[in-house]
């Protein structure tokens, strides 16, 4: 066979096994984020979100969509400064351009209504998976910078 | 290469009873293996040494009894889909074998396994194509759906056989030709 001389043709040949594989498995890869994403999608919980700025500005997102409370405070169309930390998650610094302050000690925090009251998180917003009906603010406040207390929104 | 027109009808079933009968063993050995076979390459092999018929008949006479005692089980329509598929390695293995049959083995072994490989490869390719499609008319599952959930077990098959044809395909049949000389049957490879 003249063709196994020639390097060139056994390079195209072997190409074109590279791309049916490589085609293969983008289209597998493809079926599967979209069919998650639509899955994901179906799921998505309905909260009503508020954000409350400790200065007696408060605003509700009632019927925002969410998988997760930041993916929730995302489609609410918030400006959202965040750090990753690692597995942790987020950790939030600043909502629409209001920044947290060491100095004054004071922080974004984020609260769910209870039977009892509000709730203080217990994760971090990309971390919590939200649950339909739930009702979440969160609250800018004064934190003890001794026994890192938070007063509870009112 | 042998010519099969020159072999007696002796020989020929024999032949092919011997490979139908290996590549079953080996199938059942690796029952536990999802898609890792050396069935493609025996098939392959014995079309590119004895000719496309020869090698069409074992492809479709290993599927006729490994379809039927199967632990995964039987469906009809599967099995003639896969014995019909099977018997295109025997095919283009004598296609292959009869425009290679002035080349001698020993030389170009690295374009040679190449060659082979990116023909296992291939061949594979259009085995799964054609089975998932069986698959997916019998069980009247949409084609697009069943070829993408195919997708893991056919590139598991197209690598491992790539691996198989390209490493395996020249010792096999090296050694093949030597005992055929002994046994006093020429394959003129030479």
């Amino acid at each position: 066979m003249a063709f196994l001389r020639n390097k060139w043709v056994l390079a195209l040949v072997c190409i074109l096994c590279w791309a049916i594989a490589a085609s293969l498995l983008f289209s597998y890869y493809y079926y599967q984020y979209t069919d998650l994403m639509s899955r994901l999608e179906k799921s998505k919980a309905v909260i009503n979100l508020g954000i409350d700025y400790g200065n007696g500005t408060r605003h509700w997102f009632n019927g925002t969509m969410g998988l997760t409370l930041y993916d929730a405070m995302l489609k609410a169309g918030w400006r959202v400064d965040a750090e990753p930390y690692g597995t942790m998650g987020l950790y939030v610094k600043a909502i629409n351009g209001v920044e947290q302050s060491i100095e004054q000690s004071r922080y974004w925090t984020w609260w769910l209504w209870t039977n009892l009251g509000w709730a203080q998180g217990g994760s971090a917003c990309d971390k919590y998976v939200l649950s339909n009906g739930e009702t979440i603010l969160w609250y800018y406040s004064y934190m003890d910078p001794k026994t890192f207390e938070i007063k509870p929104p009112s | 290469m042998d010519n099969p027109s020159n072999m007696p009808n002796s020989r020929k079933v024999s032949l092919i009873a011997v490979t139908v009968a290996a590549s079953l063993g080996s199938n059942y050995a690796l029952i536990g293996f999802a898609n890792l076979k050396i069935m493609d390459l025996l098939v392959f092999i014995t079309g590119f040494l004895y000719g496309s018929l020869i090698g069409a008949s074992v492809g479709i006479l290993i599927w006729a009894i490994y379809g039927v005692l199967n632990p995964y089980g039987f469906v009809p329509q599967i099995w003639v889909a896969t014995m019909l598929s099977e018997s295109v390695y025997g095919i283009a293995g004598g296609i292959l074998g009869k425009s290679l049959s002035t080349m001698d083995l020993s030389s170009d072994k690295t374009q040679l396994s190449i060659l082979f490989g990116a023909v296992g490869f291939l061949l594979t390719f259009l085995y799964d194509l054609a089975t998932n499609i069986a698959f997916a008319l019998t069980f009247n599952i949409p084609l697009i759906v069943a070829l993408i959930t195919g997708i893991p077990f056919a590139i598991i098959h197209q690598a491992s056989n790539a691996v198989l044809f390209g490493i395996c395909s020249i010792p096999l049949l090296t050694v093949l030709e030597r005992a055929s000389r002994r046994w006093g049957h020429g394959i003129s490879k030479k």
